[in-house]
């Protein structure tokens, strides 16, 4: 029996407390937003299945408490994980500010792995204290897609998963291959070994 | 009264059923009946229900055996009495149990019953004419019902996905307004309702996969269109000749358009009794070469698969185009012949699936002679019970082509040749056929030909042999489906080669198609629902609270803190405690323990779970760490309480360790100018830093002299003082003790006994991270080193390990010498332990004997130098 899906990636959301990583997540998951504000404490997952390319791309999306006191322990989710989303919030700069120790979180934990930026609470013009070209320049010096989202207004947030969905699905198809190119570069070396073997 | 009685009664189940519908919608009759789902039986209540204008029936599961309420009925599904509704019977000689087919426009697939009880055959034979009469009463009243499926203008495109064209399906009686109030019942959110079977445990939540195929499948009628294939049979009987030479075009290339599909069958390509004893399976690839130079000129083809059993050949050929939207094929062939085994009478078949739809082709060569109509009746039946596919039986495809030399006679002599149509009344075909003897549910065109059999090879001359057969049609095309028109039906006269004329038939047969954009929009649609359907149905959990909050925390003290977990989804719940990282496999600190540490949970229960914190001597360091210069609480831990395929919730075990002089290094405990319970943790860590480089304030710690100091004025003569079996490591005087040491209070009398001293003591000694001989040389450790040089190993200590070594040394000394009861060994076997500890795999003995070395003679000298030193 067919799978129902083609691909099953691992998406993991970080950034600091309160910067709205579970909103982003309900809001692409379950198509909702709520105001009122409940701080994760701990590690949830949602799936959702999209199509891209005809190829059914099953994501399960795992968003993490940002409170410093668990710093240790989500590290410690990164394992296996296929794209990062880290979060920050457009109207608090530390949030932004601390983006580099996300980076350099996901580079202690995982090996090679899909990144995506993400200045979310982009709403309100009045409030804005991250500027866009800030930001762009930043996500280009670290060679990072950057996308300014609002769960709230539901601005992006369909743009931004399949963004790194496709980022992911990318990586993976050119890893297949080039692994598919490394089996016959093995297979030309067959016709040597089988002589061999004709001999016994 | 008793309540069982009544609920099996009939008038109960239809009144529950009743109650599952609105006024004005009215059940008109119930049947039980079940269903095969692979190997298991499902039960299911169908009823007939009726609005002002429009019928359905409905079909319900059971959430239990005997339903007690409405509620216990859940819709199955729903066929709508309209154009497409079919209730037909399925006639099978092998299965026992009379099973029925149901079937509508709006479902897409034909669902099979059989009735609950067989015997009792008014219930089903009620039902069964009820509906048929509200079948026959629509059809007779919808003025807009059209006789067949109109050809439809010919896509001419051979570059496109396919040669078939898209039927309009509207139009038809029964609107779509009619059906309405069907909508109520076709829930939207079913998948999303809480399966009680599923609450209980009693039933696995479906996976993913299986709930998308099932929604999809049930979604069908959403996606699926008709397009219209044409069809292409024919057969000839060769009589053992060789046709491959033979010009085929006039059989085979006789339609106006190019068809999508041929199914060319022969009959008698080879009498050899070595080809009936070989039973010769390969096909004919002379012949197949002649068929494809013969085809229509309008279309490429290629040949999809042939299929051969002695002289029966069926070779199915395809558009070049089409060839992609088939996506299975299979071919199988049964012996009828003699011992109901030889292949020089039977059939072949080719299965196959396009788009959606399945297809089967038979080419069947039954029992010849005019008397023998029994035995090709049985023929029949044989090749239906034995030609079986992978999955399937002929009768179960959608679209059945029968094609082939059926051999059927005509009862009368040959004298009485008058006018075809007169004659067809006495063909066995027909008379079989009428009679519901076989073929049943099959369909024929009309036959506007003259008899295909028996002529003399080479001319159209009827058989002038001796033996004068007399005419017959015996090359025959039938098919079953409902979607299937008949364009012509004719014989071929101008090929002469063989005794019987070929005959061919076209048609137009609706294929179900996925139409590409409702598809895509059905797709997502149910992948959301069923994204939602695994979301909703992870398994929750609640917790009281996250932060557990111990206050103030003691050396050697018990506390515990309560929470509760409770399960208020709809699903059992399993959860643990989870290890930290892959490389420490501990879920909490080795100083905190969890009670229970993992558990079930079902709906609605909760559970209170205990975590308890006691710092011992071996892992106080730890704590000490973890506070390192925090003042006040800290997150001392943090647990995962992990839910069985759900989410991780963080449990923080808040609280402030004191600080008292266990745990803290001798260097610490010498540059102590206060009482510890003074000091905070900051200054502590301050002076730990500053102790490496600044000299200490004293020699060596107070709190080991105290504790020594009193146990050489009142605990020399006590027996077992120093035991390997520590009985008063729990005692509350330790605790007293402690306070004791942290406030410095030497004025105060000490508030223990020699025994609850002397393990203060010990405590004291192995509370530090380092054991009090570190660094070490290991090789003090061997019995043949030179005692003077382990005297220097310990002058190489730092001042306050060396000194609280040879006071403790010295002391111990003294006690054996005093104490009668002392056992050597024991005590240089306790304090080897406590005193060397490293991460060295050092052998107990090794250690005991270091120290005996030590307590077996005076250091007197060597201490008094020391001192004098430092």
């Amino acid at each position: 029996m067919a799978r129902d899906y083609d691909h099953l990636f691992k998406l993991l959301i970080i950034g600091d407390s309160g910067v709205g990583k579970s909103s982003l997540l309900i809001r692409f998951s379950d198509d909702m937003f709520s105001g009122s504000y409940i701080t994760t404490i701990g590690v949830d997952f949602k799936i959702r299945t999209v199509v891209i390319d005809g190829q059914r791309v099953k994501l399960q999306i795992w968003d993490t408490a940002g409170q410093e006191r668990f710093r240790t322990i989500t590290s410690t989710y990164y394992r296996g994980t296929h794209g990062v989303i880290i979060v920050y919030d457009v109207t608090n700069g530390d949030s932004f500010a601390n983006v580099r120790r996300w980076l350099q979180e996901i580079e202690h934990n995982c090996d090679v792995v899909n990144k995506i930026l993400v200045g979310n609470k982009n709403d309100d013009p009045a409030r804005k204290v991250v500027l866009t070209e800030d930001a762009q320049r930043f996500a280009r010096q670290m060679d990072i897609e950057l996308y300014e989202t609002s769960a709230k207004d539901n601005i992006n947030v369909e743009k931004m998963f399949l963004a790194i969905t496709r980022q992911v699905l990318k990586h993976k198809l050119q890893q297949n291959a080039q692994n598919a190119q490394n089996t016959n570069e093995t297979i030309h070396l067959k016709p040597g070994k089988k002589h061999k073997s004709r001999c016994c | 009264m008793n309540n069982g009685t009544v609920e099996n009664t009939p008038t109960f189940i239809f009144q529950i059923v009743q109650e599952k519908f609105l006024p004005g919608e009215t059940v008109k009759a119930v049947l039980h009946a079940y269903q095969r789902i692979g190997v298991e039986t499902s039960n299911r209540i169908l009823a007939l229900v009726a609005t002002q204008d429009s019928y359905a029936v409905f079909s319900f599961a059971l959430a239990c055996d005997k339903p007690r309420t409405f509620s216990d009925l859940v819709v199955d599904n729903i066929f709508p009495i309209d154009k497409g509704f079919r209730m037909e019977s399925e006639v099978r000689n092998t299965i026992s149990v009379l099973g029925f087919s149901l079937s509508s426009s709006q479902s897409a697939r034909k669902s099979t019953f059989y009735p609950s009880h067989p015997d009792d055959a008014d219930e089903y034979t009620s039902f069964k004419l009820l509906v048929d009469d509200i079948f026959d009463y629509k059809v007779r009243t919808a003025d807009t019902y059209p006789q067949a499926i109109v050809p439809p203008p010919f896509d001419d495109d051979e570059s496109g996905t396919g040669g078939g064209t898209t039927t309009d399906e509207s139009g038809f009686f029964g609107s779509e307004k009619e059906f309405s109030w069907l909508a109520r019942y076709r829930r939207e959110d079913d998948l999303l309702a809480i399966d009680r079977c599923i609450a209980d445990g009693s039933k696995p939540l479906l996976k993913g996969e299986s709930k998308f195929q099932y929604e999809l499948k049930k979604h069908e009628h959403e996606y699926i269109i008709n397009k219209t294939y044409r069809i292409y049979c024919a057969t000839w009987n060769v009589n053992g000749q060789q046709c491959n030479a033979t010009n085929l075009r006039p059989w085979l290339a006789a339609s106006e358009d190019p068809p999508d599909i041929y199914a060319i069958a022969f009959q008698e390509l080879d009498l050899s009794p070595k080809a009936i004893t070989l039973s010769e399976s390969r096909p004919d690839r002379s012949v197949i070469h002649n068929i494809m130079k013969s085809l229509h000129e309008g279309a490429q083809y290629e040949e999809l698969c042939s299929v051969r059993l002695v002289g029966m050949m069926l070779t199915i050929v395809v558009k070049r185009s089409i060839r992609p939207n088939i996506t299975r094929c299979e071919k199988q062939s049964v012996g009828t012949g003699a011992l109901n085994l030889m292949g020089n009478k039977g059939g072949v078949g080719v299965s196959l699936t396009l788009n959606e739809d399945s297809l089967c082709f038979v080419n069947s060569h039954l029992a010849a002679h005019v008397s023998e109509v029994q035995r090709r009746n049985e023929d029949f039946n044989e090749i239906n019970r034995r030609l079986l596919f992978s999955t399937q039986d002929i009768s179960n495809h959608d679209h059945i082509f029968w094609i082939g030399d059926l051999n059927y006679r005509l009862n009368m002599t040959s004298d009485e040749i008058t006018d075809y149509r007169v004659m067809l009344k006495f063909d066995q075909l027909n008379i079989e056929r009428a009679a519901h003897r076989v073929f049943e549910n099959y369909y024929e065109g009309e036959i506007t030909f003259q008899p295909t059999y028996k002529y003399d090879p080479g001319t159209d001359n009827w058989d002038s042999s001796e033996k004068h057969r007399q005419p017959a049609w015996c090359d025959r095309i039938l098919w079953r489906g409902d979607k299937i028109k008949q364009i012509v039906y004719r014989n071929v006269m101008k090929i002469q080669l063989s005794d019987h004329k070929p005959v061919y038939a076209t048609f137009l047969a609706d294929i179900k198609t996925k139409d590409e954009q409702k598809y895509k929009r059905v797709h997502e649609k149910i992948l959301k629902r069923v994204d939602k359907y695994e979301n909703d149905n992870q398994p929750q959990i609640t917790v009281e609270k996250t932060d557990l909050d111990f206050e103030e925390i003691k050396f050697n003290e018990e506390y515990f803190r309560d929470f509760t977990v409770a399960n208020n989804c709809h699903l059992p719940v399993e959860f643990s405690f989870k290890e930290k990282t892959e490389t420490d496999m501990r879920i909490c600190e080795d100083w905190i323990s969890i009670d229970p540490c993992y558990g079930t949970l079902i709906t609605g229960r909760s559970l209170s779970i205990r975590v308890k914190i006691h710092i011992k001597s071996e892992t106080v360091w730890r704590v000490i760490k973890k506070q390192g210069n925090h003042i006040g609480k800290i997150p001392l831990d943090i647990l995962v309480l992990h839910v069985k395929n759900g989410r991780d919730i963080f449990i923080t075990v808040m609280g402030e360790y004191k600080p008292s002089c266990f745990g803290l290094p001798v260097e610490t405990l010498c540059c102590l100018d206060k009482p510890i319970v003074d000091m905070q943790w900051s200054e502590l860590t301050e002076i730990q830093m500053k102790s490496t480089t600044e000299p200490f304030k004293i020699t060596m710690p107070r709190e080991i002299f105290l504790l020594i100091d009193y146990l050489y004025r009142v605990g020399m003569q006590e027996i077992n003082l120093f035991q390997l079996e520590r009985s008063f490591k729990v005692n509350d005087n330790i605790n007293e003790i402690r306070d004791w040491l942290d406030s410095c209070g030497a004025a105060e009398e000490f508030p223990g006994t020699p025994h609850t001293a002397a393990e203060a003591l010990l405590m004291l000694l192995e509370s530090s991270g380092n054991p009090l001989i570190h660094p070490l040389d290991l090789n003090v450790l061997n019995p043949d080193y030179p005692f003077e040089l382990c005297l220097r190993a310990i002058h190489k200590l730092s001042t306050p390990r060396k000194n609280v070594f040879l006071y403790l040394t010295m002391f111990l000394h003294e006690f054996i010498e005093q104490n009668r009861n002392a056992n050597i060994e024991v005590i240089a076997k306790l304090f080897g332990m406590i005193l060397i500890r490293s991460s060295h795999d050092i052998h107990g003995l090794q250690r005991k004997n270091f120290i005996k070395r030590f307590l077996s003679r005076g250091i007197f000298n060597f201490a008094r130098n020391e001192f004098k030193y430092s």
